[in-house]
């Protein structure tokens, strides 16, 4: 297949490479760089570099997940719009009709929880991909390289998707009970991003542990549900009394739902301290969820 | 462009055996005082050197390291020991269409799985023409992969991979998928690959293919360099290897996988010395143990001359379940009329009970196959046209008739 000349080149050097083995010799210098690999320290670095140069592939994995997400299921993407609006008609008639909580505002219960519920819907289906995200995506991990910071980065950001499906139900919401959101809508998007920050940083870290012991797993969505519990989903954070207020305010989730209410009904501005201690938790969970990520990645080939 | 490509200096892999512990059992054993899981070097103190430009061919049987190696130099995996310094851009082909989802169209497919090889957009929007072309799949480009046959998945998949331009490329296995014409058109891509001063390194069974492709190899045993240089001495070497491994009593083979609930003792077809072409024979595979009533998977594999497999016999694909396991007996698996031309095998033989490998040793045995009258006539075809005979029947007739009847034992 290739010339005679050429292969008698290449063997001389293969031998003369050969009889060098003991001393070590350097790989030529190269305009697209030399790589060494070799096992890595208990910090592994985070490359940036690489990352940018395969930052399309976030858009693919997460228009690979939205697309295979409903398959095999009769009401396919509605499914994105009926639980989050079965789940405000429950809470309605349990909490606002039978518990009778008062939101303390003028704002209807229904109306009032609904921003929160659609928050916990992207919270616990984010959590549970992110937690599994290793595992459903083992077939990528052992066959190519690529920063596989990407597949609980991308499984973070692909229920966002239903979250923005879950803003129709707000507006059917809206529109059964005649009214319109406040204009500080403009400043959703920010507490958004605050959401997928915190979401993100949590579920870097329970994907860094599923790479070892899978209880994360059976954990995560009762984690959850705890989690909903200590956030002001269906109670006014008035409804706590002062001692055990901090709780609400060192939740990272708190301000996330207090600045949906802000933005969407015209409601207090969640406070500095919660504010503060929510930014502070999501940048500190994700930076060392990255870096615990890439800790445990280079475990996790060798284990699934 | 000369220098090295790939410089490697101790480089070493150690797996941890069996499955990662609970913290529950870790404790109890901590506390029993026993040892821990072992682990096992699948490679060990590999030092090479790659020169630009090379094709280099890793050869070497299952469990020899080749795997290991390249899924080093392909990052997927860390090495526990050692390093290896790489010149410019790898790309490695394990699998044909990796990340491929059914869901996605064709285009889509392209896109996440160029994407996940390590291009960029822009290259892939570069390429898409060409990349289609090859495939041959033009009219299918916007259906779901779903709908695609086994071959346009394949082609696909192999189209993206071949149009990556790495600056060393790592083929696995992979080529032995996919029809015989785009085989043929792959290794001629690779070829031009490795003529354009890329660096190729190719890891197969297929030693036809391997010295077609590299001027040199590099043979691995047991996680270690057993030897470098031109392909057909290495070559020679590793099939005087596998011939001496197979000539060992399997009783003494320690290089075998399997839980030992049965182990295999003594492979004998016929009589134990050599079978004729034609003959019926019965192929045995005695074993000690007691497993007691169990489901089995066994099944035996005959390599040619080129360590190429040649066929396999499994008792699942003939039908015939074993449930029912003596103790200290023998597997027989009966052939009619051996089509085998004559020559040197060799076979390897695998036993699962209960989904679980309880025993496999390859190239356990040689097989002899000596003439014989296969056909009855006394005569053979020249061994220059492959390793098997067919039963046959030929006429002649006008055009247009009848199909031919085939007469005897209902073929």
């Amino acid at each position: 297949m290739r010339g005679g000349a050429g292969d008698e080149a290449i063997l001389a050097r293969v031998q003369a490479a050969d009889s060098h083995a003991v001393t070590p010799r350097a790989v030529a210098a190269h305009p697209n760089g030399v790589q060494r690999i070799q096992p890595s320290s208990w910090l592994v670095p985070i490359d940036i570099g690489e990352l940018w140069r395969y930052r399309e592939l976030v858009r693919f994995l997460v228009l690979r997940d939205v697309k295979s997400r409903y398959r095999q299921t009769y009401l396919g993407p509605s499914w994105a719009i009926l639980r989050p609006l079965l789940q405000i008609v429950v809470f309605s008639a349990i909490f606002g009709g039978l518990a009778h909580i008062k939101t303390g505002t003028s704002v209807p219960y229904a109306l009032w929880v609904a921003p929160a519920v659609i928050v916990f819907a992207y919270l616990s289906t984010a959590l549970a991909n992110t937690s599994t995200s290793l595992v459903t995506n083992s077939h990528l991990i052992t066959k190519v390289y690529f920063p596989r910071l990407y597949i609980p980065i991308s499984t973070a950001v692909t229920p966002v998707v239903d979250f923005l499906l879950g803003l129709l139900v707000l507006t059917g919401v809206f529109a059964y009970y005649d009214r319109a959101p406040s204009w500080r809508i403009v400043f959703l998007p920010a507490f958004l991003a605050l959401l997928v920050l915190v979401t993100m940083g949590i579920g870097l870290w329970l994907a860094a542990f599923t790479a070892r012991y899978r209880d994360i797993v059976f954990g995560a969505p009762f984690l959850v549900q705890i989690w909903q519990y200590a956030t002001p989903v269906i109670y006014p954070v008035t409804f706590i009394p002062p001692t055990y207020r901090w709780i609400l305010d060192f939740n990272p989730l708190t301000a996330v739902v207090e600045g949906f209410r802000w933005s969407l009904f015209g409601l207090p501005f969640p406070s500095t301290t919660t504010l503060a201690a929510s930014v502070c938790i999501g940048l500190g969970a994700t930076t060392s969820g990255l870096f615990a990520f890439r800790r445990s990645e280079r475990l996790m080939v060798d284990m699934l | 462009m000369t220098g090295l490509a790939i410089s490697a200096h101790g480089l070493g892999k150690r797996y941890r055996l069996g499955r990662l512990e609970s913290g529950l059992h870790r404790a109890r054993r901590r506390f029993a005082r026993e040892g821990g899981p072992g682990h096992m070097w699948a490679l060990r103190d590999l030092t090479f050197d790659v020169p630009t430009g090379a094709s280099l061919a890793v050869v070497g049987s299952n469990g020899a390291g080749k795997s290991t190696l390249l899924k080093i130099l392909a990052r997927i995996t860390e090495p526990t020991t050692g390093y290896v310094d790489v010149a410019g851009r790898v790309a490695a082909l394990v699998e044909v269409g990796t990340g491929f989802n059914p869901e996605l169209t064709g285009r889509e497919n392209v896109y996440l799985n160029g994407t996940l090889l390590g291009m960029t957009r822009r290259e892939i929007d570069q390429r898409l023409d060409e990349i289609v072309a090859f495939a041959g799949i033009d009219e299918h480009l916007d259906k779901p992969v779903k709908w695609y046959s086994s071959g346009m998945y394949v082609r696909l998949g192999f189209a993206v991979a071949a149009h990556l331009e790495p600056d060393i490329l790592i083929v696995d296995e992979v080529l032995s998928v996919g029809d015989l014409a785009f085989q043929q058109k792959c290794l001629g891509r690779m070829g031009e690959v490795s003529g354009g001063g890329r660096t190729v390194l190719f890891v197969s069974h297929n030693l036809a293919a391997v010295s077609a492709l590299c001027p040199t190899a590099m043979y691995l045993r047991e996680g270690e360099i057993c030897a470098q240089g031109p392909t057909r001495e290495i070559i020679d070497r590793y099939i005087d290897d596998v011939k001496a491994t197979a000539h060992v009593d399997v009783r003494e083979r320690e290089d075998r996988t399997g839980d030992g609930r049965i182990r295999f003792t003594k492979i004998r077809v016929g009589d134990g010395a050599s079978v004729k072409t034609g003959d019926d024979c019965e192929v045995s595979l005695l074993y000690e143990g007691s497993p007691g009533p169990a489901r089995v998977r066994v099944s035996f594999a005959v390599y040619g001359a080129l360590v190429e497999p040649v066929f396999q016999c499994l008792n699942e694909t003939s039908g015939d379940a074993i449930t029912e396991v003596a103790t200290d007996g023998a597997f027989v698996c009966a052939i009619p009329r051996l089509p085998l031309a004559p020559g040197h095998y060799t076979i390897s033989v695998y036993c699962e009970i209960d989904g679980k490998v309880a025993d496999w040793v390859e190239h356990a045995a040689v097989l002899e196959v000596v003439e014989g009258d296969f056909y009855g006539t006394g005569r053979l075809p020249s061994d220059a046209h492959g390793s098997f005979y067919v039963d046959q029947r030929w006429t002649s007739q006008p055009a247009a008739v009848a199909p031919i009847r085939l007469g005897r034992s209902g073929l």
